[in-house]
């Protein structure tokens, strides 16, 4: 079990007391409603820290693991393990979900969806539902 | 056409993977002189629309009425040059922003203004919102600094299903209107035996959806539907959205205990709505009148 889950559950229980705020009739729902997007799009940014700082460590584990081997290539994985600082979060993915392609294109277009949002602080509508999307970030750190 | 007056031209860009026509608002009503059939050029999709948006414009544009030239004097820093049946000559600088133009903007185009006056060069200063999707003219009228705002008339994309235009955005909004006060008129029908509790729609919340902003669809009003017993609100349906994945809209069902997701999902005549379980987002239950009385705690 990750950090991802005590973020989920603080986002489900914050989002809950603005929920009903709205429904106690406290406060402009317009104002709420941009209190919403912003909690929204705060824990999307912070899923995304914390799924990348996994996805980084792993990708050093396997990496490691591989350069250990007695095969040639793990001279090419000792090269790796001594230039990790520079590798891109996308390569790291493309060593952890190698074996799985569909996940591997997901995740590559949701990185491109949170960097824009890091820029815009716009939600893509495919994480709307921030305590569905940080459950499903979690079951992927279960089966790396 | 003459380049005279900014309030009467009609103007084509790309923006990102849209083509925008902006044209003046506050006036009598005119056609739209740019047509998606014969004037959609094809382009290289985007995926980033804010990523080289200057460029992008400054190359597509036209302006109907008017011929585009490259611009004959490199001093007045314009991007291009556009001229009139009678040879009259409009420099324009172009500036992209995902806002409107600051005061600091304004400073600056008033002083390339009055510069190219000096050079005796008409020059206007042309401010594209390509957030909100508004084009601020700034000019020199004599000696007068001038600000004009026009506004997009039409806006459409070309896809591979065909043209997707403002009009398909505005039609999904009024009917997603349409779907949400017709679920909380059945609402009303189911609560209509109980008494003691009554239904609210004071309140409302305002939908200005992503691809609203990017058709320039204007932001609406969308009511809340409010169930209230003994002056306490029980449940408050609030809508949350209606491009979302895998639904075709979502209405939170807030209660005391909980928060609820209500999706719409399409069936042979139109849509049903369906309850998904907090637990399970896979797990879904038909909205009907036993499921909205077990979530106001009646029996």
């Amino acid at each position: 079990m990750s950090r991802l889950v005590d973020t989920q559950r603080a986002y489900d229980r914050i989002s809950q007391l603005l929920d009903q705020e709205m429904r106690n009739r406290k406060g402009s729902t317009t104002e709420l409603e941009r209190f919403r997007q912003t909690l929204d799009v705060a824990f999307y940014l912070l899923g995304w820290a914390q799924f990348e700082y996994l996805v980084r460590k792993e990708a050093e584990d396997q990496i490691e693991a591989k350069a250990k081997g007695h095969t040639v290539e793990r001279h090419a994985w000792n090269y790796l393990k001594a230039n990790l600082k520079g590798l891109a979060v996308r390569l790291r993915l493309d060593i952890i979900f190698h074996g799985n392609p569909v996940v591997r294109n997901s995740l590559d277009k949701d990185y491109t969806l949170r960097n824009e949002a890091a820029h815009d602080y716009k939600l893509p509508k495919e994480a709307k539902d921030i305590s569905g999307w940080l459950k499903s970030l979690e079951k992927l750190v279960d089966d790396f | 056409m003459t380049t005279s007056s900014p309030t009467q031209r009609q103007i084509l860009v790309h923006i990102g993977n849209r083509h925008v026509v902006f044209g003046p608002t506050g006036t009598i009503p005119q056609a739209i002189l740019f047509d998606p059939t014969t004037d959609s050029e094809e382009f290289l999709r985007v995926a980033d629309e804010n990523e080289n948006a200057e460029n992008q414009i400054v190359s597509s544009l036209m302006v109907r009425g008017l011929t585009r030239l490259p611009p004959s004097d490199a001093s007045l820093g314009a991007d291009i040059e556009l001229r009139d049946d009678s040879e009259h000559r409009l420099f324009v600088d172009i500036k992209v922003k995902d806002h409107d133009p600051r005061s600091r903007d304004y400073d600056q185009a008033t002083e390339r203004l009055k510069n190219a006056a000096s050079a005796r060069k008409r020059l206007e200063v042309w401010y594209f919102n390509i957030e909100r999707l508004k084009l601020h003219v700034i000019y020199l009228e004599g000696t007068q600094l001038r600000f004009e705002e026009l506004v997009p008339l039409k806006v459409w994309e070309m896809t591979s299903d065909g043209i997707f235009s403002r009009e398909h955005v505005a039609e999904e909004v009024d009917d997603w209107l349409k779907r949400v006060t017709g679920l909380y008129d059945e609402i009303q029908t189911w609560l209509s035996g109980l008494p003691g509790l009554t239904c609210d729609l004071s309140r409302s919340v305002t939908m200005s959806e992503e691809l609203m902003q990017k058709f320039a669809v204007a932001d609406r009003e969308i009511p809340i539907l409010d169930i209230v017993e003994n002056q306490q609100v029980v449940a408050s349906f609030v809508p949350r959205g209606l491009w979302i994945i895998g639904a075709h809209g979502r209405i939170d069902v807030i209660t005391r205990e909980k928060t609820q997701m209500l999706i719409a999902r399409r069936n042979a005549n139109g849509f049903d709505w369906w309850l998904v379980a907090p637990t399970d987002r896979r797990q879904l239950a038909l909205f009907d009148n036993k499921a909205l009385l077990a979530l106001v705690g009646e029996p």
